[in-house]
């Protein structure tokens, strides 16, 4: 016959059952996510033209004549300073990451962008931010398809400069490898695919071109491994050794 | 304002996310539905609890109970829409403690999965009592005010649980049954 005591051990054993870590943070980030996108439908003003914008600016200069608008627009300045400020620690789905996103968006490439959402993604996994990181990875998804497609289109017009953006990308894939690490799960299929399929596409022009130079030992050496490294489709080690080989001139 | 709200909201899913999810999967014995269900615990209590700002009525005094009470609808939903009970506890469950040896982890994993089917076999009630008792730690009164029960009840409650679960493990270890 079993007693109280050890029908209570048997089901102190239940205490096992315990939810995947990866879904806990993936359900939590999604009711918030959920939550900003009802909020931005109900938000949501309609877009203006640029011409009206500029109207709309000139018309307010007609305020700067009376005395008591000056002190308001000063104080617009100094929130607006304060605003900037507050910004650049921000994240995607963080308040204040519109404002961060719009200075980005106009002073840096798509490369330096998605590098900066990876930068986001190392903040939100050392910090457990899981509220932003689904919006983070929505911005990183974009920059990172971006930059797959600049790849390309370097590939075929700018060789020179392809390789070095080729080399950042591998760089952008090492980060994404080391962040699923930490978070315990693959960011996303489609931007893995991208990215592989951009890596790949500048290793085959940057091999047919090293086929036709005339190159040292140590380069062919260098080209042989980048050739195997492509053949088994690693095409990080390839674009890792194409590098190595135009640094060995 | 929703910021604070958020990171409020955010700490209650950390503190009752496990126990919402083991009381849902000890019901439905399988992750992939416990997992899909306790989502919609959340997703509805944070409905509801984002919305007290505007409409004090809507006040949730206690979220524990509130957290149980809902997660008890959304499972009678869930079954009421199948319309079958499943009692099957087939599916393995994760251990955490992996230094344990494969030998014992196997004993340990045919524990579980024997003290699981009883408790999935007992009236629903007592299922809930067990868990909240032994498996969740909560006191008589707090278990008192997820119920609607007096203390009185919840503690005979307990004690027919317990002898109803008794009744079942025995039986499961029985030869032949």
């Amino acid at each position: 016959m079993m007693d109280e005591k050890e029908l209570t051990t048997k089901l102190s054993l239940l205490k096992n059952i315990k939810p995947r870590e990866n879904w806990v943070i993936f359900a939590k980030s999604k009711i918030f996510a959920e939550t900003r996108g009802t909020n931005m439908l109900n938000y949501a003003e309609p877009r203006r033209s640029w011409i009206g914008d500029v109207f709309e600016t000139l018309s307010f200069l007609r305020y700067m004549a009376r005395p008591a608008y000056v002190l308001s627009l000063l104080l617009v300045f100094v929130f607006g300073g304060v605003t900037l400020q507050a910004s650049k620690n921000s994240l995607p789905g963080d308040v204040l990451f519109s404002v961060k996103s719009a200075i980005e968006k106009a002073t840096m490439s798509n490369l330096e962008l998605a590098q900066k959402r990876m930068g986001d993604l190392k903040t939100i996994a050392q910090e457990n931010k899981v509220r932003n990181l689904s919006e983070t990875i929505k911005e990183f998804k974009a920059n990172v398809g971006e930059v797959s497609r600049n790849v390309v289109m370097l590939a075929d017009k700018e060789p020179g400069k392809a390789l070095q953006a080729g080399m950042e990308l591998v760089q952008l894939q090492k980060d994404k490898a080391a962040i699923e690490q930490v978070l315990g799960t693959a960011l996303d299929g489609d931007t893995e695919k991208e990215l592989k399929s951009a890596t790949k596409y500048l290793v085959e022009n940057e091999l047919e071109d090293l086929l036709t130079r005339t190159l040292t030992e140590e380069q062919k050496e260098l080209l042989e491994e980048g050739i195997i490294a492509y053949q088994v489709e690693d095409y990080e080690i390839a674009l890792e050794k194409i590098w190595e080989i135009s640094n060995a001139r | 304002m929703m910021d604070d709200i958020q990171d409020n909201f955010s700490k209650i899913y950390d503190q009752y996310v496990a126990k919402i999810y083991r009381f849902i999967y000890l019901k439905v014995s399988s992750q992939e539905i416990a997992e899909d269900l306790s989502s919609e615990v959340f997703t509805r209590t944070w409905e509801t609890y984002k919305g007290q700002a505007q409409n004090p009525k809507s006040k949730i005094q206690n979220i524990q109970a509130y957290l149980y009470q809902v997660a008890r609808n959304i499972i009678a939903d869930h079954y009421r829409a199948r319309k079958v009970r499943i009692v099957s506890v087939e599916e393995t469950v994760e251990i955490v403690d992996s230094s344990t040896a494969l030998e014992d982890q196997v004993l340990v994993n045919m524990e579980m999965d024997r003290i699981q089917k009883a408790l999935a076999t007992i009236q629903d009630d007592y299922q809930n009592i067990i868990i909240w008792r032994y498996l969740d730690e909560l006191s008589v009164p707090e278990i008192a005010q997820i119920t609607g029960k007096t203390e009185e009840n919840v503690r005979v409650g307990i004690h027919r649980a317990l002898q109803a679960l008794k009744a079942k493990v025995e039986g499961l270890y029985t030869p032949g049954v």
